[in-house]
């Protein structure tokens, strides 16, 4: 791996962290190696990119990063959690208290309206109703679409629908958000409203945001991008440096 | 709160319409089942619950109302002894062969002798009481409307019974049979009807009209309990009644037909729902991945299909129940055998909200789609 000039930050900081991260797939007699040893450490605070060829695994990387699925070998660390050692409902657990995902479709359901998209998620956190509502309502606005919170997803363009996905995540005050081709469905005006609104999460609310994307608009505004190629990680380069000093905690996102 | 199920089905209704269509005709054909088995099978027990007898004492080990045989009236006699017995009455029943004035060959009926007093119990809850003066009249008799079109006759025609002559005097409603045609006539008639050469006179069934607030099975009971009990045996009314059904349901093989029938519906409902269910989650199989992703619990999001389901489920009932309602109605008016009650449809709801869990259960297997992983491939 190279290491460009700008400093990381110090590897005690990151909030996940993978590690001998090996996968492979088995279709028929054929045997299909899609990751290979990965190691790598994601800070809070920033945009990482995981770019390369369809192919490469970047997606499957992403997926075991953030306890979607499981590695054959190697260990995943999540905010000091071994993300190996928990059950599938524990998962579901840590899933639902400190992660959030946005997908290249948008995956919203045609019959809620945005505010209820954002909601629905919430509700199953155990907050109260009028919690619900206060973080729904400012995770909308905070992607610029409260005006548009009564509209259901037939009536939104695809770049609103892609916001509403943004917000569903955001208001769950996650404190790992990933994102898969976030971008590849959107034209260019709304693809750059999206990367600015990632971009400006993980600086806002230090939160740690993990994007797979093969799109250049948005390695020119990662902070770090790291380039895969057949299952390995082949270059980690460093574009901005790091947040500093690093937002406290208390700075993340709070209920209006 | 944001109710998914309940807005998703709101919203795509069209989706969820073949849903509820065939739950709704899985409900309806069980609904109108029902109606008929009721209706048909009830009337096996017409004499029961048409009359006003309380008790009912007949041969030993009858199992149906028209299974019955004549009894010795002297082993009766602790009836009339009985002081919470009001009023009894003999009740002749045979089969006979009848023969209208045209051409319609021989029809198998059933003929009714009964008490045409005034309070006469027999058929109490049926017959018009002026019909049934009018059956004082010699050699006259009632039937159903219904059935004389079968029988060959009109109001006031005559025909042969058990080569007999009867005269027509008037048309009953509900006094339809199982399996032949009930003739109804005053004791002395039937008994001049009656072909049983060895004891002419003899009652098929004793009935008794017990005091107001006597317990009919406890003088049942007790009547079993007295010497004369080999020779026959008392049941109350509504003992009786559900004797005689049962014995059409269950121990021939018309019932076990129509319950052969209602599970065959059954099965096809839970087909071709659960299919039809299916479609509709896998259609929602990303956004439910999406959920999971987000830590919305697989748990969770089985309860959304199951509730979608139950609101499927009752969105069907309500829909078949109204048209049931509506058909039996109609059957009704036409003379078809139906008959419903709270319990019947009851049962209904039971057998359709059990199809819809099968099917909803069935259908959770499109979950296994919702696997957020597969949303990153």
């Amino acid at each position: 791996m190279n290491q460009a000039a700008i400093p990381a930050p110090p590897p005690h900081a990151a909030t996940l962290l993978g590690g001998g991260l090996c996968k492979s797939f088995v279709s028929g007699k054929l045997r299909t190696e899609v990751l290979r040893e990965v190691a790598l450490q994601v800070w809070p605070g920033e945009l990482t990119l995981i770019s390369g060829p369809s192919g490469c695994g970047k997606s499957t990387l992403l997926s075991i990063l953030s306890g979607l699925q499981r590695a054959d070998r190697g260990r995943v660390t999540a905010l000091g959690e071994d993300l190996g050692a928990l059950d599938a409902t524990a998962l579901e657990r840590f899933r639902l208290r400190h992660t959030g995902f946005i997908f290249q479709g948008f995956n919203l359901f045609p019959a809620l309206n945005a505010l209820d998209q954002v909601r629905l998620p919430l509700q199953y956190m155990g907050l109260a109703a009028a919690e619900v509502r206060s973080r729904a309502e400012a995770a909308l606005a905070e992607v610029g679409i409260a005006h548009r919170q009564r509209l259901r997803p037939a009536e939104l363009s695809g770049g609103e629908k892609q916001r509403v996905a943004i917000a569903r995540a955001l208001a769950k005050h996650p404190a790992l958000l990933f994102a898969d081709e976030p971008t590849s469905a959107l034209d260019a005006g709304n693809g750059q409203i999206v990367i600015d609104l990632l971009h400006r999460i993980a600086r806002s609310h230090n939160t740690l945001v993990l994007c797979v994307s093969h799109d250049p608009r948005l390695i020119r505004h990662a902070d770090r991008v790291l380039s895969m190629e057949d299952g390995r990680i082949l270059d980690d380069r460093r574009l901005a440096p790091p947040p500093s000093p690093l937002p406290p905690d208390s700075s993340r996102m709070s209920t209006p | 709160m944001v109710a998914l199920a309940r807005q998703t089905l709101r919203h795509e209704w069209r989706r969820f319409l073949p849903v509820v269509v065939s739950v709704g005709f899985a409900s309806l054909l069980l609904l109108l089942q029902t109606a008929l088995v009721l209706g048909i099978f009830g009337s096996a027990s017409v004499y029961v619950s048409g009359s006003a007898a309380d008790l009912w004492l007949g041969y030993p080990g009858t199992q149906s109302v028209d299974q019955g045989r004549p009894i010795d009236p002297d082993a009766t006699t602790a009836l009339y002894l009985d002081p919470r017995v009001q009023q009894v009455e003999p009740f002749l029943w045979f089969d006979g062969d009848w023969r209208g004035p045209d051409d319609t060959g021989a029809v198998s009926i059933y003929v009714s002798g009964i008490d045409t007093r005034a309070d006469g119990l027999m058929f109490a809850r049926l017959l018009d009481p002026a019909l049934r003066a009018a059956l004082r009249e010699p050699d006259t008799v009632v039937v159903d409307r219904a059935e004389l079109d079968k029988l060959g006759v009109g109001i006031g025609r005559s025909a042969r019974i058990n080569g007999h002559r009867v005269r027509v005097i008037g048309v009953g409603r509900g006094l339809r049979a199982l399996g032949g045609v009930n003739v109804l006539a005053s004791l002395e008639t039937a008994r001049a009807l009656n072909t049983d050469a060895t004891h002419p006179d003899w009652p098929t069934y004793m009935v008794a009209r017990l005091r107001p607030g006597s317990d009919a099975a406890a003088v049942a009971r007790s009547l079993a309990g007295h010497g004369a009990a080999a020779r026959i045996e008392a049941w109350s009314a509504a003992d009786f009644a559900r004797r005689s059904i049962a014995f059409w349901m269950f121990d021939t093989g018309a019932g076990s037909g129509v319950l052969f029938l209602g599970g065959i519906v059954l099965l096809v409902g839970v087909a071709i729902t659960s299919q039809t269910l299916l479609a509709t989650v896998l259609g929602a199989a990303r956004e439910y991945a999406t959920l999971n992703a987000l830590g919305v619990s697989m748990r969770a999001l089985r309860w959304v299909v199951l509730e979608q389901a139950a609101w499927v489920g009752a969105l069907g009932l309500l829909g078949a129940s109204a048209l049931g309602a509506t058909l039996v109605a109609l059957a009704r008016a036409h003379d078809v055998p139906v008959a419903f009650d709270g319990s019947g449809w009851a049962a209904c709801v039971a057998a359709v909200m059990l199809l819809t869990l099968l099917s909803a259960l069935a259908a959770l297997r499109g979950l296994r789609r919702a696997d957020p992983a597969l949303l990153l491939r």
